[in-house]
């Protein structure tokens, strides 16, 4: 019996020391790790996996995807420093560029686009074709340049794609209201002016809160109280004068809502298509 | 052998969790927490805007708090009063509040042109500044 407690105490103590010596840590597996949280887009713990390979090896495609996860977690800053460590002997110095520029496209940094892709260190040369197609896209859509629509549909339409020809006939589409007739319509007729700015509730709101007190006042002055007659007609002038105030502030609101909707448009689109900027296998 | 089981056993007992806390009972209190604290102290600025906070507290008081909250939009139509006199003047404020007073009287609940902020319908008085450059559809932090 002492024998066989002896045999299964020592089996206890060999085990940790004759089991397959497997380092979970070393910088390949560290590697294998990274790429699947990448591939399962987990850019937060791919970061630190690559982090720590890139500390004893270096390894361009990895300092790329590096720099995209960092990108995708929206530290822009740190995306950009390590894209701009790619730009001098690197074999992808160009693509590094290209996606330094569309990370200030990204922040609406419009200016800085534009500055840097005139900068020789920051221009891809070879990929000058999607920047330049950027910079027209900015130009017409977000920064409203006047640009012929044959210069347009010749960069934009070959692909056949229907956005192009929606998002240009949204920006030329003349849906505004103006302020002042819609303060004109209400002073007509109180709530015409919201109706035609599409408040259709807010409008008749308008036109039956002025009328009922209006109609007080007129039936109270019929009956002889004038007192209560005047401050009805107080009360009628103040919410007709209001609604006049806030016709033309709705009209404005509606502007700034069809901005919006395109600014929406712009930037979904942009997503949509990658910036116009190829998206390279290793980081799909 | 079984000694060392034995004394592991021991062990285990010794060191598990135990349990002395008794169940008692408890007082259950029904009432609502209170979530939102109002700040009932009068406003510093010139007469008007003094005079247009205490009557601000007076309504608050007097009709608000035993109404209940009801009022559907973000900066409620109180605050937005004496907000907007403090931004603009009197005579503006007060028709900013009597268009503010009719979207909120909104007799078909029609709500579907404002941006949800805070559970209340986002309704800055920014937007009623007549200003296009001031306007803000969305709020900050739905940006």
């Amino acid at each position: 019996m002492k024998k066989i407690n002896l045999y299964i105490i020592i089996s206890f103590l060999l085990v940790p020391i004759l089991a397959q010596n497997n380092n979970l840590l070393s910088p390949e597996n560290r590697l294998k790790f990274g790429n699947y949280l990448f591939s399962t887009k987990d850019y937060l713990r791919a970061v630190s996996e690559y982090q720590e390979f890139l500390k004893l090896n270096n390894n361009d495609t990895i300092k790329f995807k590096f720099a995209f996860a960092l990108e995708n977690m929206n530290r822009y800053n740190e995306a950009g420093e390590n894209y701009k460590s790619l730009f001098f002997n690197s074999t992808l110095e160009e693509e590094a560029k290209l996606y330094y520029l569309r990370l200030h496209f990204i922040q609406d940094n419009y200016e800085k686009f534009e500055q840097l892709s005139q900068n020789t260190i920051y221009k891809p040369q070879a990929k000058m074709e999607q920047v330049n197609k950027l910079k027209m896209y900015c130009d017409y859509f977000i920064l409203n340049k006047k640009i012929a629509y044959d210069s347009l549909s010749s960069t934009f339409n070959k692909e056949n794609s229907n956005w192009f020809s929606d998002l240009y006939h949204q920006k030329n589409l003349d849906n505004k209201k103006s302020p002042l007739k819609s303060a004109i319509l209400s002073s007509i007729i109180p709530g015409l002016g919201k109706i035609y700015t599409e408040n259709y509730s807010d409008g008749i709101t308008s036109f039956l809160l002025t009328g009922i007190l209006s109609y007080i006042a007129y039936d109270n002055f019929k009956a002889n109280r004038n007192t209560r007659g005047w401050i009805f007609t107080g009360l009628a002038s103040y919410f007709y004068v209001g609604n006049i105030y806030g016709s033309y502030a709705s009209a404005q609101i509606f502007n700034a809502r069809i901005d919006l909707d395109f600014k929406t448009n712009v930037k979904k689109n942009l997503e949509i298509n990658n910036y116009f900027i190829e998206k390279y296998d290793f980081i799909k | 052998m079984i000694r060392l089981l034995f004394l592991t056993l021991i062990l285990i007992s010794v060191n598990a969790q135990t349990d002395w806390e008794k169940w008692s009972a408890q007082e259950v209190d029904y009432k609502l927490k209170e979530t939102k604290k109002r700040n009932y102290t009068i406003e510093n600025g010139n007469i008007i805007t003094q005079s247009l906070s205490v009557l601000k507290l007076s309504y608050w008081f007097l009709i608000s708090d035993l109404d209940g909250d009801n009022c559907p939009f973000h900066l409620s139509c109180s605050n937005f009063l004496v907000e907007s006199t403090k931004k603009t003047n009197l005579i503006k404020a007060s028709l900013m509040f009597s268009d503010r007073f009719t979207r909120d009287l909104n007799l078909f609940k029609s709500f579907e042109n404002y941006e949800i902020d805070n559970n209340r319908f986002y309704d800055p008085l920014e937007n009623y500044l007549l200003d296009e450059r001031k306007i803000h559809i969305k709020p900050e932090n739905k940006k």
